[in-house]
């Protein structure tokens, strides 16, 4: 072969490779453009969707009602909002139903209803409803039927005494004497703000107050301040007279008078008191809520009380939280307690994260629910969340007071928003 | 320091609270005695009364001279619902031996009262609803020493009044001589030509609108609330076996012995048994003087 | 209303093999087609259906309301609790607490008996007040648990519960009907006609009286016991509600007080509404049930059985008045 044909050969070789090669390149982007669609369509089909149930009841009617009423309305928001976001969990596409059931304040239909969300609806994560005493009764279905069940406000001493595997709760165990204790943060802001030398103690024997009411004795002792009255009442929710307690409490004068009772009642005592012409220093009640500020008007000025979260709180979702409750029509002033279910929601989201990373081969089963909750260390709306042995949680409460028909944050020093008032 | 003896203020809050009780307990007595009746839903109608009180005292589509004038007519509409109350609901029972009435009388006003609670609740929310004496420009009044909120002072004002108007208007005008001889015998009062439908209306439109009445001045006073309705039924009974069911004026006693029985004991003895000895009283006075404090 | 005796005209025969039917049904349910849920409501029905049962024990048979009965239910929970914490086991807990309920029901019928018709009936209502207050005491929260209410070690107890609440109904039911025809019975009844009447005739009503109360305290009491340990915990609010405290006389009442199966059919009614129509209306149940006590209240004064016996005589009138002259009861 002369050295000419042996070039020729090469060329041709060359060309016919890059021809393929383009030939080849054409052909495929071809393929590409026009068949890729239907191959994207069929894996979005092919994601399996799971749907977490959420269950639990609120009273549409009875003594309960004005303080949780209006909770399905947020629930739905939530569920609207969460299933937008379009979860996937482990290669599954999570959706979310909360289902709320009417108890009417009655604790034998709530037993009722919580066996049915229980065992026929069948749902993954059960959460109580607002009062502990209607809570207490329908934690043994929680246990029996395996079922992990969140505490939303109601929580006790006696549900955490380790007999209990399948409940939790977000909230600090604030009965206590310490700093867990529910006004714990305003003790301490006391504490910095040296005023006051007596403090009168008014409450309700019923669950949550009383346990509020003893803890915050004893808190206010450690701190040095002379508790000149400590009286619990039997909790009225018709129409209550505090006129025998007020008399006692002009002839005492205290400098704080802290009401352990219902938002509303703490502001019947209120409005009573100044009919009577007796105003201390300070008013504190342990929750505000509900019709507090309408009904007491400028009567409310300087007031202090709690919560779990204000709107200047900047830790994980605030944003969207206060989004939820615009479209729930929801004021989170007087629907004072929502933030928890608000927490509860980022719980139940965090914990189906954690169940997959731990057991990917049955992320959604209830005892890995259930785990993962037992095990949470997160952030939430209102700080972060470690879940302790015992089941209850690292969320605590922040001091407010009302400042010109507004409610600041006054305690601690970088979560405030206003500086604390006092004589 | 105190500013006065306790024991007057604790006097004068006994006659204010009893005020109130007895305001919020004679229309439920005058309905029991004269048409033998309980209406268990009269607590409720109490709080309805408040309710649209405070939606009037709260509106802004009414200016606020004229609010008050609204909020007065609220008793000639609620003497009309509680004529209608009647014409529709209590009428049918009351052809019936007076036992039986009784018990029917029960599951009707309790029922009514549900469906109050429920309709309220779903209308207008389920939140209490309460005014300042503060923001009707209401004031609280000192004198020797003792303080009186106008609004209390106004209830044991009206009920005091509203007691003897009732005494009298029972005693000398026609219907009250008719209400009297229907409580004390039904069969003889028709027979001897008394108007039992008409005046067992009446007397329930007279009960529903002095409901309003104290309602009005319980949402000033206190609160409101859907739910709260049947607690005070329950109460405006103590009230009035207290008082005996004797007289029209045993509302008022009952009204102010058990305000005192709740405020003394709460202030001499212990808060937290307070509403236990006002429940032993009540025993002890029923089985001492069964028929009330009252009674002959 | 009918005091004719229509009675006949039903069939007490076919009542009772029918409730025969109904009762073994009730007690195979669980083990087939009854799921936890139906279990919980029935369960509930049946409380209801005995407390209301004993209720009417005086509420229906003497004409003295009651209206503190679920005191007594309450002292059973208590007792109950109480003797089970203690370490004495379910089965000594159950029969140890029926005299403590007994001796309870004897000591308050001493003062509360004496008392009459209205005053009698609010002096109970005071008295569930004054038990609230007690239970809740700090002298005695160490035994009852105070405002955290009272709880019971045990678990899984819904099986066994149910067969006893189921078994009590049917005692309870068993000796109204036999009260009823006993001389006992027709004393009771008499007082309610006319007690003054009945003293004159020589009826011991202050003794007659008295035993009606503590036979009623005992099947509440009882019924007390079962729903502890049903739920193995409760709270004084669960016990003391308004709500609850009208409940025994409200169903009483719908169903048709004084008659036997009258307590039955309201408790059945109740839960009907109060589980079945939740989906429905849970926005409105508290007045859908306000509604309905509204229509048996005026339609129906002497409730559902009341109602029923009405139409039964009034078609059966209608159609062979030779019937209602003899009252035989005609083979259908």
């Amino acid at each position: 072969m002369t050295a000419r044909r042996r070039a020729v050969t090469t060329i041709a070789a060359v060309g016919l490779s890059v021809a393929l090669l383009v030939v080849g390149l054409a052909g495929g982007y071809f393929a590409a453009v026009t068949t890729t669609p239907p191959q994207v369509v069929e894996k979005q089909v092919e994601l399996p969707t799971k749907t977490i149930k959420i269950g639990m009841t609120i009273s549409k009617s009875g003594p309960f009602a004005p303080l949780d009423s209006d909770y399905d309305k947020f629930n739905k928001a939530w569920q609207d909002w969460i299933n937008e976001q379009n979860l996937v969990i482990n290669n599954t596409r999570v959706k979310f139903e909360v289902t709320s059931l009417d108890d009417s304040s009655d604790p034998g239909k709530a037993v009722q209803l919580y066996t049915r969300l229980a065992t026929q609806d069948k749902v993954d994560i059960l959460v109580s409803p607002y009062s502990a005493d209607i809570g207490l009764q329908l934690i043994p279905i929680a246990e029996q039927n395996q079922v992990p069940m969140i505490m939303a406000e109601a929580s006790t001493a006696r549900m955490w005494t380790g007999e209990n595997h399948w409940i939790s709760t977000s909230m600090v165990p604030y009965w206590e004497k310490g700093t867990n204790g529910w006004s714990a943060s305003y003790f301490q802001m006391l504490e910095s703000n040296k005023w006051a030398k007596t403090i009168a103690f008014v409450g309700w024997d019923i669950t949550w107050a009383s346990d509020d009411h003893k803890s915050s004795v004893a808190l206010a002792k450690q701190i040095g301040l002379d508790v000149v009255y400590d009286v619990l009442l039997q909790p009225n929710f018709a129409n209550p007279d505090f006129t025998a307690q007020i008399t006692t409490l002009k002839g005492l004068n205290p400098d704080i008078v802290y009401l352990s009772m219902f938002g509303p009642f703490s502001a019947i005592f209120i409005k009573q008191a100044n009919d009577q012409g007796f105003r201390p220093k300070e008013w504190h009640s342990i929750e505000w809520g509900a019709s507090f500020l309408p009904t007491l008007g400028s009567l409310a000025e300087g007031a202090t009380s709690e919560i779990f979260w204000t709107p200047n709180f900047n830790f994980y979702q605030t944003d969207i939280f206060k989004q939820l409750l615009n479209q729930a029509g929801m004021d989170w002033k007087v629907w004072q307690w929502i933030e928890l279910r608000m927490i509860i929601f980022q719980m139940i989201v965090q914990a189906l994260h954690d169940s997959a990373i731990r057991n990917p081969s049955d992320p959604f089963s209830k005892a890995s629910i259930n785990d993962a909750l037992h095990k949470l260390q997160m952030m939430t709306i209102s700080g972060p969340l470690i879940t302790q042995p015992q089941g209850y949680g690292t969320v605590g409460l922040v001091p407010i007071q009302i400042q010109n028909g507004k409610i600041v944050t006054i305690w601690p020093t970088n979560l405030a928003d206003a500086r604390y008032v006092h004589p | 320091m105190v500013a006065a003896s306790p024991l007057a203020e604790l006097v004068l809050n006994s006659l204010l609270l009893g005020g109130i009780y007895a305001l919020t307990s004679l229309g439920f007595f005058i309905v029991f005695r004269v048409v033998g009746i309980l209406n268990l839903a009269y607590g409720d109608f109490v709080m309805v009364g408040g309710l649209f009180a405070y939606l009037i005292l709260t509106s802004d589509a009414i200016p606020f001279a004229i609010r008050p004038v609204f909020v007065i007519l609220l008793i000639p509409l609620f003497a009309a619902v509680g004529l209608a109350f009647e014409r529709i609901l209590i009428r049918p029972l009351l052809s019936k031996p007076p036992a039986d009435a009784l018990l029917s009388s029960v599951l009707v006003t309790l029922g009514f009262s549900l469906v109050l609670q429920d309709s309220w609740a779903n209308l207008f929310g389920t939140l209490s609803k309460s005014v300042t004496s503060e923001s009707l420009g209401l004031p609280i009044i000192t004198f020797a020493g003792l303080t009186v909120a106008f609004s209390r002072l106004l209830a044991l004002i009206f009920i005091v009044i509203a007691s003897i108007f009732l005494f009298v208007f029972v005693k000398k005008s026609y219907i009250g001589k008719a209400m009297r001889a229907i409580s004390q015998d039904k069969e003889a009062a028709t027979f001897l030509g008394v108007n039992l439908p008409r005046t067992s209306m009446l007397t329930f439109g007279l009960g529903t609108s002095l409901a309003a009445v104290g309602g009005i001045l319980l949402v000033i006073i206190q609160s409101v609330a859907p739910f709260s309705g049947l607690p005070l039924t329950v109460k405006a009974l103590a009230v009035i076996v207290l008082g005996g069911t004797g007289s029209i004026v045993g509302p008022l006693i009952g009204g102010i012995a058990l305000g005192s029985a709740e405020i003394l004991s709460a202030f001499y003895i212990d808060p937290y048994w307070s509403p236990g000895i006002a429940v032993i009283i009540l025993v002890i006075v029923l089985l001492l003087r069964p028929t009330g404090l009252l009674s002959r | 209303m009918t005091s004719v005796e229509v009675r006949g005209l039903i069939g007490r025969r076919s009542v009772t093999f029918l409730a025969a039917i109904v009762v073994i049904i009730l007690a195979i349910g669980p083990l087939t087609f009854i799921s936890p849920y139906g279990l919980s409501v029935i369960f509930f029905l049946l409380t209801f259906a005995s407390l209301a049962q004993s209720y009417d024990i005086v509420g229906g048979l003497t004409g003295y309301i009651n209206l503190g009965h679920i005191a007594f239910f309450a002292v059973g929970v208590y007792s109950f609790g109480a003797l089970m914490n203690a370490g004495l086991g379910p089965a000594l807990s159950f029969i140890l607490a029926i005299p403590v309920v007994a001796l309870f029901a004897a000591a308050v019928s001493i003062p509360f008996l004496r008392l009459r018709g209205f005053y009698f009936a609010v002096a109970m209502l005071a008295l569930v007040g004054l038990l609230d207050l007690i239970v809740r005491s700090t002298a005695l929260t160490s035994i009852t648990g105070g405002f955290s209410g009272i709880k019971i070690a045990t678990q899984n107890n819904q099986l066994p519960s149910y067969y006893l609440a189921l078994a009590l109904t049917v005692i309870t039911t068993v000796s109204v009907y036999l009260i009823r025809k006993s001389k006992f019975g027709r004393g009771l009844l008499s007082i309610r006609e006319d007690e003054q009447i009945a003293e004159v005739w020589g009826v011991n009503t202050a003794l007659y009286k008295r035993l009606a109360l503590i036979i009623s305290a005992i099947f509440a009491g009882f019924a007390g016991e079962v729903y502890l340990w049903f739920l193995t915990i409760t709270t004084p609010r669960a016990l003391f509600g308004l709500d609850i405290t009208f409940r025994p006389i409200t169903i009483a009442l719908l169903g048709g007080t004084g008659s036997v199966i009258g307590p039955l059919i309201g408790s059945a009614l109740f839960a009907i509404i109060d589980q079945g129509l939740i989906a429905q209306v849970s926005y409105f149940s508290r007045g859908v049930i306000g509604i309905i006590f509204l229509l048996v209240g005026l339609a129906a004064p002497g409730g559902i059985v009341g109602l029923a016996k009405t139409k039964i005589a009034r078609r059966l009138v209608i159609r062979k008045p030779a019937l209602v002259v003899t009252g035989k009861p005609e083979k259908s």
